[in-house]
């Protein structure tokens, strides 16, 4: 599965070639950091180090740290 | 500049069977406020409802205001250039986050009710590789079957009361009015935010309705009624069933499907009902990616948003998996933080852009109406 995860992002590649028909310099740009952060994000998900969830870690500050939530149970 | 082709639009019909299929995806979600208030989950549901619509007439007002314009030139308008780029970067996350949300709750749903031995993994990818083929297809595509999936799920839910009828019983609502009145705050606030608010993902999708003229607003309060009706019938369907123990449940409305039969050996028809539980999923996880891609393609100024579905679709897959430990912190903060959270986007920015809105027409007029004496004052 892991294997047809890292392969996900190249996908978008095909769509480099249209791109660079009818797209400007600035999409082209804007595309390659889009899929560079991809495949960054997407391997470092495969390869385990990525702990990082902006929604978990937002809930638990409201939660803990300002107590905006309500009680529990 | 336009990230959507133009072609791209849906009728002033699919608009208001869009609402009403929007909401009615929601009645898997039922156990974010059945854990709260058990058995009396329909009455915050009708309360719920009731408070709702002042947030559909914020959602009518800016849609009249801005007719063929959209979310992102709203903000654009309200807060200015750099202000209004901000509160759709806001927007735009939001979108992002409810994507991956709802993926995970679909890829959870059928890995606990369908497909038990498969790999998460593996079906949020056929999942999310089904909805990003439908939004690379376009909102016409999207939004032309979501009449077929309101009649289904109507007919279904018409069916799985029938079906369970013979396990009903009233006094599953009794007693009524015991809980703390905490917990009805809470459980209409769950209510309000995570079905009903998530209606402003409306805002993004109105300049592409073809609307002939006709304002929205009898659409609009169609689709709603539509799908507050069917919302309250699968709630009232369950605690009939279930009673007060559907607070146990993860998810409440498949243990009631389970106990639907038409007799004693046509029996176990919820994998049916799973279907179009799943249908109507897949409807709402379309609405809200093609929502947050519009967002983002005209933040980053893109002219078209299919070069962006294959990275975006690749981050929402791996972000699902991540985002919460586990389904039950899913639940705890669902019910218990998010929608603290939720107010932002579904609420606090819709309500100050109308009213900035407002203020700004009306200071627009202020110098109009100071020179119309000065002309009639010329013309006599």
């Amino acid at each position: 599965m892991n294997v047809l995860l890292m392969a996900l992002p190249f996908l978008s590649l095909f769509s480099v070639k249209n791109l660079t028909k009818d797209g400007t310099k600035y999409e082209i740009f804007i595309f390659l950091a889009i899929f560079t952060l991809t495949v960054f994000f997407v391997y470092l998900y495969i390869f385990n180090h990525l702990k990082f969830s902006f929604l978990e870690s937002f809930c638990r500050f409201l939660d803990e740290k300002l107590h905006i939530s309500y009680p529990a149970g | 500049m336009n990230p959507v082709p133009q072609n791209n639009t849906i009728n002033n019909v699919s608009f208001m069977f869009t609402v009403a299929c929007f909401i009615q995806s929601s009645t898997m979600l039922t156990a974010f406020v059945t854990t709260i208030t058990g058995h009396d989950t329909w009455i915050v549901t009708a309360i719920a409802s009731i408070l709702s619509i002042p947030l559909m007439l914020v959602i009518l007002a800016l849609v009249k205001r801005f007719p063929g314009k959209g979310l992102f030139e709203i903000n654009d308008f309200a807060f200015g250039k750099i202000g209004g780029t901000m509160v759709s970067i806001v927007y735009m996350f939001f979108f992002f986050l409810l994507t991956s949300l709802n993926l995970r709750d679909a890829s959870n749903f059928i890995n606990q009710t369908v497909m038990n031995n498969t790999p998460m993994m593996a079906l949020s990818i056929c999942f999310m590789g089904l909805v990003a083929y439908a939004t690379y297809k376009g909102l016409n595509v999207i939004g032309k079957y979501a009449a077929a999936f309101v009649i289904l799920s109507f007919f279904f839910i018409g069916i799985s009361m029938l079906t369970t009828m013979l396990n009903a019983d009233a006094g599953n609502f009794l007693p009524m009015l015991r809980l703390p009145v905490v917990k009805y705050i809470q459980g209409t606030h769950v209510l309000m935010t995570i079905p009903f608010g998530e209606l402003v993902c409306l805002l993004v999708i109105a300049p592409y309705i073809a609307r002939n003229g006709k304002s929205l607003g009898k659409e609009l309060c169609w689709g709603f009624f539509m799908g507050v009706i069917t919302f309250l019938a699968v709630v009232v369907r369950d605690t009939s069933v279930l009673g007060n123990t559907m607070r146990y449940f993860a998810l409440p409305s498949f243990q009631t499907l389970k106990l639907a039969k038409f007799t004693d050996t046509l029996g176990h028809l919820e994998i049916i009902f799973a279907i179009i539980l799943l249908v109507l999923l897949y409807f709402r996880i379309a609405i809200l990616y093609f929502c947050y891609l519009v967002m983002l393609s005209k933040i980053l100024r893109f002219q078209n948003y299919n070069y962006l579905i294959i990275p975006t679709s690749c981050v929402i897959l791996v972000y699902s998996f991540i985002i919460f430990s586990s389904f039950q912190m899913h639940m705890d903060y669902g019910n218990r933080v998010i929608p603290f959270l939720w107010i932002i986007p579904e609420l606090i920015l819709p309500v100050i852009t109308l009213v900035v809105i407002l203020i700004r027409r009306k200071k627009e007029k202020a110098p109009d109406t100071q020179n119309a004496p000065e002309v009639n004052d010329a013309v006599t």
